[in-house]
């Protein structure tokens, strides 16, 4: 049976490598994309041509010039080392933000699915709850009750999001454990988790990730925006919402200022999400036909 | 059974109301530690913060302090702003028209939007239409809306000079009487034109932000919703019978699209409620929004819970309505 298993297996490799090659150029062209906006961030001490915090009164303002790419801002930080840096915040924190918020979702997604009856219906109900507010204003009014710093709007904006998750897992969950190979497993008496965290939750990773993808941008831009409101990282972090949020008083006279972090975060959000419906298209979907 | 069907969903919202009060309860209780040493300031001693917690009832059971404060809810008790010294529900009253005025005319313009171009990507698929509406689309949901709307104040206040940056009405205007709260309706009720006008430019900017940041979820929902509609047997026979292309889209698809793209937008009115948050700080629009965000930095929270529970309920009851819209629209429900 193993055989059997790795074999299919590198078939379905085959696969995705074939339909990758015809039909997904896209994909690549995203992925590279993708990968360069990461290692900027986790290069950016050796790509930032300044220390993002060297203060330089003197220059304040200075217009973008080859000395200084994106211009200087109020205080003479240099803003083009301010944005590399700004990246690995950025990508950091909502990468913190996926792992907590997919980890709960993930359980509780996979437990009421599996479960089914009263613990699915509880579950879910809370779940709902959390989805009845504005996401945004829960995550306000959590960041504000706990304090406003970059870690606090990480928390809130995971506790805002894990119901996505459970739903999406939930949702596939349902499917796969339907399917005769789950009915097998059982008859060959394997206990509940061992069939739940090794037969039925790695079918859900397609869905999950592409999902998660995706959600990196949208991850990126809440967190910026608590920034920008003053709840999330302060000043003088350079994190591109309070980039924007510091220099906001001068932007009329000095565009430079604000266009330059608010671009790195647009161009960052379409990468993931161009990336996110790409990989949807070749794995999501692909994913749930299979079963 | 329609009224079954209605009856589950106020239950619901009954639920969600209650678990809403219960999650900003706990976070006005719990989290920030002290309420009564919050509310006294780090200067007071030991002996009035102790007062001052008997006086907010801060020393009873939490089950009781929660019922007292569903109760002061209910009697649109909000409590005392800690930065104005007012009531909040005063201060509620002051801004809350504001943000209702910009939501509405936003989810109009929205759904209005959204629609209209998903079904015209919907009708020329794989046209350069489609390819474009899609790309706008997209664009538009990866902006940060706090980052285009000082682009937009840059380039249509500060160069070209065609609109306001900021506020909800001319400072030597005078705000039409008040009939609605609602600037427009109210201007053009009372024919006070050069109102209307002035208002209307005002939330021009603040309207494209909240929508566009959205526009692109809606556009794709519909798009996908009218291509499989399009694709159904009773669109073909209706070609066939020889009706125009304009009535077989309208009358038998986009009718029978509406029912599902209907049900996603509550969805996303939740999510332009919340964006309005953001768009208010940017255009200094005076709402409830601009309020709870400056009401942060005061730790202010008596003001900051209250307009979490006046949004969550303003999502709610649109839900509700989204739901009897839904039940109207379709038929088959009432037989369910």
């Amino acid at each position: 049976m193993a055989v059997a298993a790795s074999s299919s297996a590198r078939a379905r490799g085959g696969t995705v490598l074939r339909r990758f090659r015809a039909r997904h150029v896209p994909v690549a062209a995203f992925g590279v994309a993708a990968a360069m906006i990461v290692a900027i961030g986790v290069f950016a001490p050796l790509l930032a041509p300044r220390d993002p915090n060297a203060l330089d009164i003197a220059r304040a303002f200075q217009p973008p010039s080859p000395a200084a790419w994106f211009g200087m801002d109020e205080t003479g930080h240099d803003i083009l080392s301010r944005t590399i840096w700004g990246t690995r915040i950025s990508l950091a924190a909502a990468g913190m933000v996926l792992l907590i918020s997919m980890g709960i979702g993930i359980l509780v997604g996979a437990v009421a699915g599996y479960e089914g009856g009263l613990v699915d219906e509880l579950l879910m109900r809370v779940a709902d709850l959390f989805l009845a507010f504005p996401g945004l204003v829960l995550a306000i009014a959590i960041t504000a009750a706990l304090g406003p710093s970059l870690r606090n709007a990480v928390i809130a904006i995971s506790v805002v999001w894990w119901p996505t998750y459970a739903r999406l897992v939930r949702s596939r969950v349902l499917t796969v454990k339907e399917t005769l190979y789950i009915e097998a497993a059982h008859a060959l008496g394997l206990s509940d988790a061992k069939i739940l965290f090794r037969h039925v939750l790695p079918q859900c990773w397609g869905i999950v990730v592409s999902r998660a993808t995706v959600d990196v941008g949208y991850a990126i831009l809440l967190t910026a925006s608590l920034s920008f409101l003053g709840l999330g990282s302060q000043p003088p972090t350079a994190e591109w919402g309070s980039m924007i949020a510091t220099s906001r008083p001068y932007f009329f006279s000095y565009w430079w200022t604000v266009t330059f972090p608010g671009l790195a975060m647009f161009v960052t959000v379409l990468v993931f999400s161009f990336l996110g419906d790409a990989l949807y298209e070749t794995f999501g979907i692909k994913g749930g036909r299979q079963v | 059974m329609s009224w079954r069907f209605l009856i589950a969903r106020a239950l619901w919202a009954v639920v969600v109301l209650l678990g809403i009060t219960a999650m900003t309860f706990c976070l006005t209780r719990l989290i920030p530690g002290d309420p009564a040493r919050a509310a006294a300031g780090p200067e007071a001693s030991e002996q009035a913060v102790e007062t001052l917690r008997k006086a907010m009832g801060l020393d009873r059971p939490l089950a009781t302090q929660y019922l007292s404060y569903l109760r002061d809810l209910a009697s649109f008790n909000f409590g005392l702003s800690i930065q104005t010294q007012r009531p909040v529900s005063e201060d509620l009253d002051v801004y809350f028209p504001a943000t209702a005025e910009l939501a509405v005319v936003s989810i109009l313009v929205y759904t209005v939007s959204s629609t209209a171009l998903g079904v015209l990507a919907a009708i020329n698929p794989g046209r350069p239409v489609d390819y474009m509406i899609r790309t706008f689309a997209l664009v538009g949901v990866g902006l940060p809306s706090f980052w285009l709307g000082m682009l937009l104040q840059l380039a249509f206040y500060r160069h070209l000079g065609w609109l306001p940056a900021t506020g909800r009405i001319d400072p030597f205007v005078a705000p039409p009487a008040r009939i609605t709260t609602l600037y427009l309706v109210d201007g053009a009720a009372t024919a006070n034109w050069p109102a209307f006008w002035s208002a209307a430019q005002h939330l021009a900017l603040p309207v494209v932000v909240t929508v566009l940041s959205r526009l692109g979820v809606g556009v794709k929902l519909t798009r996908t919703i009218m291509l499989e509609v399009l694709g159904e047997d009773y669109i073909r026979t209706a070609r066939s019978k020889g009706l125009s292309g304009l009535v077989v889209i309208y009358r038998h698809g986009l009718k029978n699209a509406l029912i599902p793209i209907i049900t996603t937008l509550a969805m996303q009115f939740s999510a332009l409620l919340g964006g309005t948050v953001i768009v208010e700080v940017v255009f200094a629009w005076p709402g409830i929004g601009r309020y709870a965000v400056g009401s942060i930095k005061t730790l202010d929270f008596p003001a900051i819970m209250s307009v979490t529970v006046v949004l969550a309920v303003a999502f709610l009851v649109m839900s509700l309505l989204v739901d009897i819209l839904y039940l109207w629209l379709d038929p088959r429900i009432k037989y369910a």
